[in-house]
């Protein structure tokens, strides 16, 4: 999996289209044609990175909104990055290598 | 076979100009339906726009809606076929197709997709599905 530095911004990407539909997130990877859905924190973290931020300000922001420890949540945000980086629904503007 | 005869008699009703659409018309949605099967629709989709367009104020956008839905009773494929399909008829004229994306849930709670066509804000395919869906929209990326 990819592995983004903390200071490396994120936005998403346009190769995707997304909605809200109730409390999830579809988003539409224009890449495979696959519909993907997040919700919670997900749908969340997904709100926000429609203006490019850093994992570390996606922290910041989060963490003040779920009960939950910033070392998760980091790791976490991570990983989830880390995969929709991977299919193409986000742009990275510094991605560190693996 | 009784719902053959009655599509054969109500297309000898046609002008021979909605008859000749109506077949091209047909010809896109098996070229779409069977190429979507092997290619991305993103690479199809922009194809479209390299179409020369043929006769450009030849056919109207509402012309080629009622084409596209004469066609489908005789091939009815999926809402995306349906788009490409219109993107190409009416690229062929001289028209910019619109492909909207949505979604809806559907009675199941299960997530349905569609896509619907407009062209000069006149619906070409998948307008009456658009009805209950929620528009993708793009992110106004930097």
């Amino acid at each position: 999996m990819t592995s983004i530095s903390r200071s490396a911004a994120v936005v998403a990407s346009r190769a995707q289209l997304s909605t809200t539909l109730g409390d999830e997130v579809v988003i539409l990877g224009l890449n495979d044609e696959v519909y993907y859905g997040l919700d919670g924190a997900g749908a969340r973290m997904w709100d926000l990175l429609q203006t490019p931020r850093t994992i570390a300000e996606l922290v910041d922001l989060l963490s003040t909104e779920f009960e939950v420890t910033r070392e998760r949540l980091e790791s976490d945000l991570a990983a989830l990055i880390g995969a929709l980086h991977e299919k193409g629904l986000v742009a990275v503007a510094d991605p560190a290598g693996p | 076979l009784r719902s053959l005869t009655r599509l054969a008699r109500s297309a000898r009703r046609l002008s021979r100009r909605e008859r000749r659409l109506a077949c091209e018309a047909l010809g896109w949605l098996i070229l779409s339906r069977t190429s979507l099967a092997f290619v991305p629709y993103r690479v199809l989709s922009s194809s479209a726009a390299q179409l020369r367009p043929r006769h450009p104020a030849d056919v109207t956008a509402e012309e080629g809606a009622a084409a596209l839905r004469r066609a489908g009773l005789v091939l009815p494929v999926a809402c995306l076929s349906r788009a490409l399909a219109a993107q190409w008829l009416l690229a062929r004229y001289g028209h910019a197709v619109d492909v909207q994306f949505g979604v809806h849930e559907g009675q199941d709670g299960s997530l349905v997709a569609h896509a619907w066509t407009l062209s000069g804000g006149v619906p070409v395919t998948g307008a009456a599905e658009a009805a209950a869906c929620t528009p993708l929209n793009p992110t106004a990326a930097p």
